[in-house]
Protein backbone atom coordinates (compact mmCIF):
# COMPACT_ATOMS: atom_id res chain seq x y z
CA UNK A 1 0.00 0.00 0.00
CA UNK A 2 2.79 2.42 0.59
CA UNK A 3 6.06 2.20 -0.48
CA UNK A 4 9.38 5.24 -0.70
CA UNK A 5 10.44 6.90 -3.88
CA UNK A 6 13.40 8.23 -4.06
CA UNK A 7 13.24 11.96 -5.68
CA UNK A 8 15.55 14.89 -6.75
CA UNK A 9 14.45 18.11 -6.67
CA UNK A 10 15.65 21.64 -7.75
CA UNK A 11 13.85 23.61 -4.83
CA UNK A 12 14.09 27.47 -4.73
CA UNK A 13 14.50 28.13 -1.21
CA UNK A 14 12.06 31.76 -0.55
CA UNK A 15 13.91 34.14 1.69
CA UNK A 16 11.28 34.18 4.31
CA UNK A 17 13.06 30.31 5.43
CA UNK A 18 16.19 31.72 5.90
CA UNK A 19 15.60 31.98 9.97
CA UNK A 20 15.47 28.21 10.33
CA UNK A 21 18.26 25.57 10.43
CA UNK A 22 18.52 25.04 6.27
CA UNK A 23 17.66 20.85 6.72
CA UNK A 24 14.35 22.04 8.29
CA UNK A 25 13.40 24.86 6.14
CA UNK A 26 14.11 22.57 3.22
CA UNK A 27 11.79 19.65 4.68
CA UNK A 28 9.03 22.25 5.16
CA UNK A 29 9.25 23.49 1.40
CA UNK A 30 9.20 19.94 0.73
CA UNK A 31 6.16 19.53 2.53
CA UNK A 32 4.36 22.38 0.94
CA UNK A 33 4.96 21.42 -2.42
CA UNK A 34 4.33 17.62 -2.31
CA UNK A 35 2.07 16.86 0.56
CA UNK A 36 -1.19 15.10 -0.44
CA UNK A 37 -0.46 15.78 -4.42
CA UNK A 38 -0.24 12.81 -6.63
CA UNK A 39 2.45 12.42 -9.03
CA UNK A 40 1.68 10.45 -11.65
CA UNK A 41 3.14 6.94 -11.92
CA UNK A 42 4.36 7.10 -8.19
CA UNK A 43 1.08 7.70 -6.29
CA UNK A 44 -0.61 10.19 -3.44
CA UNK A 45 2.27 11.75 -1.57
CA UNK A 46 1.50 10.98 2.11
CA UNK A 47 4.73 12.41 3.86
CA UNK A 48 8.57 13.60 3.22
CA UNK A 49 10.46 10.81 4.80
CA UNK A 50 13.65 11.99 5.15
CA UNK A 51 16.26 14.12 3.29
CA UNK A 52 19.36 12.25 1.85
CA UNK A 53 21.35 14.74 0.55
CA UNK A 54 21.23 18.69 0.03
CA UNK A 55 23.79 20.68 -2.78
CA UNK A 56 23.93 23.92 -4.70
CA UNK A 57 22.43 27.12 -2.66
CA UNK A 58 23.18 28.72 -5.88
CA UNK A 59 21.27 32.19 -6.82
CA UNK A 60 21.01 32.63 -10.45
CA UNK A 61 20.86 35.74 -11.98
CA UNK A 62 17.43 37.66 -11.88
CA UNK A 63 16.20 35.25 -9.00
CA UNK A 64 15.47 35.95 -5.47
CA UNK A 65 16.04 32.99 -3.81
CA UNK A 66 19.13 30.65 -3.52
CA UNK A 67 18.08 27.03 -5.76
CA UNK A 68 19.04 23.21 -3.86
CA UNK A 69 19.38 20.06 -5.55
CA UNK A 70 17.59 17.86 -3.20
CA UNK A 71 17.64 14.38 -2.92
CA UNK A 72 14.44 12.97 -0.67
CA UNK A 73 12.94 9.80 0.22
CA UNK A 74 8.37 10.41 -0.18
CA UNK A 75 6.38 7.70 1.48
CA UNK A 76 3.98 7.10 -1.25
CA UNK A 77 0.43 5.70 -1.50
CA UNK A 78 0.53 3.32 -4.12
CA UNK A 79 -1.95 0.23 -3.86
CA UNK A 80 -0.44 -2.80 -6.05
CA UNK A 81 -2.55 -5.12 -7.83
CA UNK A 82 -4.46 -8.14 -5.58
CA UNK A 83 -3.90 -6.49 -2.51
CA UNK A 84 -6.53 -6.41 0.00
CA UNK A 85 -7.82 -3.05 1.86
CA UNK A 86 -10.03 -1.91 3.63
CA UNK A 87 -12.16 1.05 2.98
CA UNK A 88 -15.99 2.43 3.82
CA UNK A 89 -18.96 3.12 1.30
CA UNK A 90 -18.80 6.62 -0.15
CA UNK A 91 -21.81 6.32 -2.45
CA UNK A 92 -23.69 3.51 -4.37
CA UNK A 93 -25.23 4.16 -7.73
CA UNK A 94 -25.99 1.67 -10.43
CA UNK A 95 -22.51 1.58 -12.29
CA UNK A 96 -21.51 0.45 -8.87
CA UNK A 97 -19.80 1.18 -5.26
CA UNK A 98 -17.29 4.40 -4.88
CA UNK A 99 -15.31 3.52 -1.57
CA UNK A 100 -12.96 5.85 0.63
CA UNK A 101 -10.13 5.12 3.02
CA UNK A 102 -10.55 8.75 4.46
CA UNK A 103 -7.39 10.24 2.52
CA UNK A 104 -8.33 9.18 -0.76
CA UNK A 105 -11.52 8.56 -2.40
CA UNK A 106 -11.23 7.87 -5.85
CA UNK A 107 -11.89 3.83 -5.48
CA UNK A 108 -14.46 2.37 -7.81
CA UNK A 109 -16.29 -1.11 -7.66
CA UNK A 110 -17.35 -1.62 -11.46
CA UNK A 111 -21.20 -3.43 -10.59
CA UNK A 112 -19.86 -6.53 -12.82
CA UNK A 113 -16.57 -7.32 -10.35
CA UNK A 114 -19.56 -7.28 -6.93
CA UNK A 115 -20.50 -10.76 -5.86
CA UNK A 116 -22.80 -12.66 -7.74
CA UNK A 117 -25.62 -13.22 -7.57
CA UNK A 118 -26.87 -9.61 -6.79
CA UNK A 119 -29.23 -6.98 -7.56
CA UNK A 120 -29.14 -3.22 -6.90
CA UNK A 121 -32.33 -1.12 -5.34
CA UNK A 122 -32.47 2.36 -6.22
CA UNK A 123 -33.26 4.67 -3.38
CA UNK A 124 -35.60 7.13 -5.00
CA UNK A 125 -38.09 4.95 -6.83
CA UNK A 126 -37.60 1.86 -4.47
CA UNK A 127 -37.10 0.15 -8.05
CA UNK A 128 -35.25 -3.74 -7.97
CA UNK A 129 -32.54 -3.95 -10.83
CA UNK A 130 -31.15 -7.12 -11.82
CA UNK A 131 -27.34 -7.43 -12.47
CA UNK A 132 -27.56 -7.87 -16.25
CA UNK A 133 -30.72 -5.88 -16.71
CA UNK A 134 -30.68 -2.76 -17.29
CA UNK A 135 -32.80 0.12 -16.14
CA UNK A 136 -34.69 3.21 -18.05
CA UNK A 137 -33.90 6.34 -15.76
CA UNK A 138 -30.55 8.13 -16.18
CA UNK A 139 -27.49 6.55 -14.65
CA UNK A 140 -26.05 9.38 -12.63
CA UNK A 141 -29.34 10.07 -10.73
CA UNK A 142 -29.74 6.24 -9.67
CA UNK A 143 -28.83 6.37 -6.49
CA UNK A 144 -29.11 3.06 -4.59
CA UNK A 145 -28.25 -0.02 -2.55
CA UNK A 146 -26.57 -3.25 -3.79
CA UNK A 147 -27.58 -6.62 -2.19
CA UNK A 148 -25.56 -9.94 -2.64
CA UNK A 149 -28.32 -12.72 -2.89
CA UNK A 150 -27.19 -15.84 -1.20
CA UNK A 151 -28.85 -18.65 0.57
CA UNK A 152 -32.17 -17.13 -0.39
CA UNK A 153 -31.07 -14.21 1.83
CA UNK A 154 -30.42 -10.48 0.77
CA UNK A 155 -27.05 -9.00 2.59
CA UNK A 156 -27.10 -5.44 1.45
CA UNK A 157 -23.27 -3.07 0.79
CA UNK A 158 -24.60 -0.27 3.30
CA UNK A 159 -22.27 3.18 4.43
CA UNK A 160 -21.69 1.42 7.76
CA UNK A 161 -19.72 -0.72 6.85
CA UNK A 162 -16.26 -1.81 6.75
CA UNK A 163 -16.09 -3.18 3.21
CA UNK A 164 -12.67 -5.57 2.34
CA UNK A 165 -12.03 -5.41 -1.52
CA UNK A 166 -8.99 -6.14 -4.24
CA UNK A 167 -7.53 -3.71 -6.27
CA UNK A 168 -7.45 -5.13 -9.28
CA UNK A 169 -5.83 -1.62 -11.41
CA UNK A 170 -4.19 1.99 -10.53
CA UNK A 171 -4.56 4.45 -13.24
CA UNK A 172 -3.22 7.96 -13.62
CA UNK A 173 -5.44 9.62 -15.99
CA UNK A 174 -4.17 12.40 -18.53
CA UNK A 175 -5.40 16.19 -17.58
CA UNK A 176 -8.02 16.91 -19.63
CA UNK A 177 -7.18 20.30 -21.85
CA UNK A 178 -11.03 21.34 -21.44
CA UNK A 179 -13.81 19.92 -19.02
CA UNK A 180 -17.82 19.62 -19.52
CA UNK A 181 -19.56 22.12 -16.78
CA UNK A 182 -21.59 19.14 -15.59
CA UNK A 183 -18.24 16.58 -15.39
CA UNK A 184 -17.55 15.57 -11.78
CA UNK A 185 -13.89 16.89 -10.40
CA UNK A 186 -11.18 15.74 -12.39
CA UNK A 187 -9.49 12.92 -10.36
CA UNK A 188 -5.01 12.21 -10.85
CA UNK A 189 -5.13 9.13 -9.95
CA UNK A 190 -8.31 6.00 -9.87
CA UNK A 191 -8.30 2.62 -7.96
CA UNK A 192 -10.62 0.14 -9.40
CA UNK A 193 -11.02 -2.81 -7.43
CA UNK A 194 -12.97 -5.73 -7.04
CA UNK A 195 -15.35 -7.68 -4.56
CA UNK A 196 -16.13 -11.02 -5.87
CA UNK A 197 -14.21 -13.31 -3.80
CA UNK A 198 -14.89 -14.89 -0.67
CA UNK A 199 -13.80 -12.86 1.90
CA UNK A 200 -14.35 -10.06 0.35
CA UNK A 201 -17.14 -7.24 0.98
CA UNK A 202 -18.49 -6.12 3.95
CA UNK A 203 -17.17 -7.41 7.02
CA UNK A 204 -20.15 -8.09 8.77
CA UNK A 205 -21.36 -10.79 6.11
CA UNK A 206 -18.57 -13.18 6.94
CA UNK A 207 -18.42 -12.44 10.76
CA UNK A 208 -22.23 -13.24 10.87
CA UNK A 209 -21.93 -16.46 8.50
CA UNK A 210 -18.89 -17.63 10.81
CA UNK A 211 -21.35 -17.20 14.53
CA UNK A 212 -24.43 -19.15 12.22
CA UNK A 213 -22.37 -21.54 11.72
CA UNK A 214 -21.12 -21.79 15.23
CA UNK B 1 12.54 20.48 -12.03
CA UNK B 2 11.84 16.81 -10.20
CA UNK B 3 12.75 13.44 -11.55
CA UNK B 4 12.40 10.55 -9.86
CA UNK B 5 15.56 8.84 -9.08
CA UNK B 6 13.80 5.34 -7.55
CA UNK B 7 10.08 4.99 -8.16
CA UNK B 8 10.00 2.26 -5.56
CA UNK B 9 12.80 2.30 -3.34
CA UNK B 10 10.95 0.02 -1.00
CA UNK B 11 8.28 -1.06 -0.22
CA UNK B 12 6.37 0.10 3.37
CA UNK B 13 4.22 -1.85 5.72
CA UNK B 14 1.06 0.03 7.39
CA UNK B 15 2.77 -0.70 10.56
CA UNK B 16 5.89 1.21 9.63
CA UNK B 17 4.00 4.39 8.24
CA UNK B 18 1.83 4.41 11.32
CA UNK B 19 5.32 4.27 13.39
CA UNK B 20 6.44 7.23 11.66
CA UNK B 21 3.28 9.39 11.98
CA UNK B 22 3.47 8.61 16.08
CA UNK B 23 7.04 9.26 15.56
CA UNK B 24 6.20 12.66 13.84
CA UNK B 25 4.12 13.32 16.61
CA UNK B 26 0.29 11.86 15.22
CA UNK B 27 -2.00 10.63 18.09
CA UNK B 28 -5.90 10.76 19.33
CA UNK B 29 -5.32 13.99 21.39
CA UNK B 30 -7.67 16.20 20.46
CA UNK B 31 -5.14 19.55 20.43
CA UNK B 32 -3.56 17.88 16.91
CA UNK B 33 -2.47 22.16 16.69
CA UNK B 34 0.77 21.45 18.49
CA UNK B 35 2.36 18.68 16.56
CA UNK B 36 4.40 19.04 13.44
CA UNK B 37 1.90 17.50 11.35
CA UNK B 38 -0.17 17.75 8.41
CA UNK B 39 -3.72 17.73 8.34
CA UNK B 40 -3.09 15.05 5.26
CA UNK B 41 -0.90 12.95 7.30
CA UNK B 42 -3.67 13.37 10.16
CA UNK B 43 -6.25 11.53 7.56
CA UNK B 44 -3.48 9.28 7.22
CA UNK B 45 -2.96 8.55 10.69
CA UNK B 46 -7.29 8.38 11.48
CA UNK B 47 -7.09 5.27 8.65
CA UNK B 48 -4.27 3.26 10.00
CA UNK B 49 -4.76 3.61 13.92
CA UNK B 50 -8.37 1.82 13.47
CA UNK B 51 -6.91 -0.82 11.16
CA UNK B 52 -4.72 -3.98 12.81
CA UNK B 53 -1.25 -2.74 12.52
CA UNK B 54 -2.02 -0.13 15.55
CA UNK B 55 -2.21 -3.27 17.81
CA UNK B 56 1.27 -4.72 16.29
CA UNK B 57 4.99 -4.20 17.95
CA UNK B 58 8.38 -4.45 15.83
CA UNK B 59 8.59 -8.03 18.02
CA UNK B 60 5.34 -9.49 17.09
CA UNK B 61 6.04 -8.55 13.54
CA UNK B 62 10.06 -9.90 13.49
CA UNK B 63 8.22 -13.05 14.99
CA UNK B 64 5.62 -13.43 12.55
CA UNK B 65 8.08 -13.25 9.81
CA UNK B 66 10.47 -15.85 11.51
CA UNK B 67 7.04 -18.26 11.83
CA UNK B 68 5.75 -17.70 8.27
CA UNK B 69 9.08 -18.49 6.18
CA UNK B 70 8.33 -22.03 6.16
CA UNK B 71 5.38 -21.67 4.29
CA UNK B 72 7.22 -19.89 1.58
CA UNK B 73 4.84 -17.21 0.26
CA UNK B 74 6.01 -14.37 -1.84
CA UNK B 75 6.88 -11.02 -0.75
CA UNK B 76 3.40 -9.28 -1.54
CA UNK B 77 1.55 -12.12 0.06
CA UNK B 78 3.46 -11.63 3.38
CA UNK B 79 2.82 -7.95 2.95
CA UNK B 80 -0.81 -8.17 2.25
CA UNK B 81 -1.17 -10.46 5.70
CA UNK B 82 0.81 -8.54 7.81
CA UNK B 83 -1.40 -5.32 6.45
CA UNK B 84 -4.98 -6.92 6.80
CA UNK B 85 -4.17 -8.93 10.38
CA UNK B 86 -6.38 -11.72 9.72
CA UNK B 87 -8.37 -12.62 12.71
CA UNK B 88 -10.15 -15.86 10.93
CA UNK B 89 -9.18 -18.18 8.36
CA UNK B 90 -11.55 -16.60 5.75
CA UNK B 91 -9.75 -13.03 6.00
CA UNK B 92 -6.93 -15.42 3.89
CA UNK B 93 -8.51 -16.34 1.46
CA UNK B 94 -8.11 -13.34 -1.05
CA UNK B 95 -4.55 -12.95 -0.36
CA UNK B 96 -3.16 -16.64 -0.76
CA UNK B 97 -3.99 -18.02 -3.95
CA UNK B 98 -1.97 -21.42 -2.88
CA UNK B 99 -5.04 -22.14 -0.07
CA UNK B 100 -7.41 -22.20 -2.91
CA UNK B 101 -5.38 -24.60 -5.42
CA UNK B 102 -4.50 -26.57 -1.92
CA UNK B 103 -8.11 -27.15 -1.35
CA UNK B 104 -9.21 -27.64 -4.74
CA UNK B 105 -6.44 -30.27 -5.35
CA UNK B 106 -7.77 -31.94 -1.97
CA UNK B 107 -11.54 -31.44 -3.38
CA UNK B 108 -10.02 -33.71 -6.84
CA UNK B 109 -8.02 -36.23 -4.75
CA UNK B 110 -11.40 -36.82 -2.97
Amino acid sequence: MFYLSKIEHKLPLPPSRFVLPIREAIHMELEKLFLDKVIANLGLCISVYDIRSIDGGFIFPGDGAPTYTVVFNLIMFRPFEKEIITARLLSSDADGLRLTIGFFDDIYIPASRLPDPNHFVETEQKKRVFSGQESTTNSSSKKGVWYWDYNEQEYPIQDTDVIKFRVTNVSYPQIPVEQPKESKPFAPMLISGAMDDDGLGPVSWWFADEDEDE
Amino acid sequence: LCHSLEGNAGALTNFEVLDFLRAKGASKDPTRVIAKVAPSEYKVYDYLVDTAPSVHTRESINEFLTSIKQHDLAKVEVLNILNIGPAADFELYPVIIKILIFQFMLHLSI
